[in-house]
């Protein structure tokens, strides 16, 4: 897609990512290392949700940073940073997804169990329920009961929320980084905030665990 | 299967969440607030909606610290200098068989220009031997000034029988 220049003009003034990245594509070390020290707790903390573990994630991460420089020549100024850098940790996730699944596949053929795949919501349930013996939660243990909740998220929803929550980007940015519309990535995000809310909320009412919600 | 009334509900929880993002414009922003102030379920469900996103804050932040950002730079660093190598290796290996190539194509010249040059110093000779049986004949041919009498000869095979001869 072209791009115009005016539009590049913008990024460069308004983002001061664009302009480190503009200085990595010149071959600037430093700069490089100053990005890497800007984004790499986001880039960690977003790969830590999707892959669910955090060894992982740091490798995942390793691994956009890697991209990121290896792009750096054909690196123009078309969006901010920040949704250039999560649109790679994104694919960096899928691809890393779509290994470990291939390996799912050869590993259930003998008999191996699914260890990897996402919490069921009864088995979230249980362990959150478990954190809970009383009705006052204290914060790790909201904490815990928050990410047992953003694990039992389908994927998408998952990505588009913490995108949304935590790199503050809007939905036309959302939209970029996951390559889709914009209207789908509202409903993506409503579908999101919605199961969230029916999945936390019988927690923070009653200090229930969402299936016996569910059940009453 | 298109049922209106869900259609309606997911229309207005889309438009509640976009709501709550700022994502909404001026006038889709009014109808909201409108609706909010008038439906006490609606309004329930968006302060539900802002409790669960606070919620998220509650979540550990990462923090990794200096030690990834060195061990990034050196991997990135290491990851270059392989490809660098990788780049110059081909190169090196490109510049092995330039050579191989180049003499291929100097030898495959050479041939040619051979061949050329021996066709070019061949034809002089190829026309002498066409013409032999001219420059045999040169002074007969001088002393007959008649061309037609040349030809009445020819016409009774004389210079058959010469050729003939000397095949």
């Amino acid at each position: 897609m072209a791009v115009s220049e005016s539009s590049i003009h913008k990024y460069e003034l308004l983002d001061p990512d664009v302009r480190l990245m503009l200085q990595v594509r010149d071959d600037d070390a430093a700069a490089f290392e100053e990005l890497v020290m800007r984004y790499q707790n986001r880039v960690i903390g977003i790969l830590t949700h999707l892959t669910r573990k955090r060894e992982q994630a740091e490798d995942l991460a390793q691994e956009v940073f890697l991209r990121v420089f290896r792009a750096r020549k054909r690196y123009t100024p078309d969006a901010k940073f920040s949704t250039w850098l999560f649109t790679i940790a994104n694919n960096v996730a899928l691809n890393a997804k779509r290994t470990l699944a291939r390996r799912r596949e050869v590993n259930l053929g003998a008999g191996a169990r699914d260890d990897d795949g996402p919490p069921a919501l009864d088995q979230m349930a249980l362990e959150a329920s478990g954190l809970m013996p009383t009705r006052q939660l204290d914060k790790a243990e909201r904490a815990q009961m928050v990410r047992l909740a953003i694990e039992a998220l389908p994927e998408r929803q998952r990505v588009a929320l913490l995108l949304s929550k935590f790199e503050n980007l809007s939905y036309v940015e959302i939209a970029e980084t996951m390559e889709m519309t914009v209207q789908a990535t509202k409903s993506l995000l409503s579908r999101a905030r919605e199961n969230l809310r029916a999945i936390l909320e019988p927690y923070m009412r009653d200090g229930d665990s969402p299936m016996e919600a569910a059940g009453s | 299967m298109n049922d209106p009334n869900h259609q309606h509900d997911t229309t207005i929880d889309e438009e509640l969440v976009a709501y709550l993002d700022g994502e909404l414009d001026a006038d889709a922003a009014r109808r909201v607030a409108a609706r909010l102030a008038e439906d006490a379920e609606l309004r329930q469900k968006l302060e539900q909606h802002q409790r669960t996103w606070d919620l998220l804050d509650e979540l550990p932040r990462t923090d990794v610290g200096e030690h990834f950002t060195q061990t990034t730079v050196e991997m990135v660093a290491v990851s270059v200098a392989d490809q660098v190598d990788d780049a110059s290796r081909r190169n090196s290996l490109r510049a092995k068989f330039g050579w191989l190539i180049g003499g291929g194509v100097a030898v495959a010249a050479s041939l040619a220009g051979y061949a050329l040059v021996a066709s070019i110093v061949a034809a002089p000779n190829r026309q002498l031997v066409e013409d032999l049986r001219v420059i045999e004949n040169l002074d007969a041919y001088r002393a007959v000034e008649d061309i037609e009498f040349l030809r009445a000869l020819e016409r009774e095979g004389l210079f058959a029988l010469e050729v003939n001869d000397e095949l």
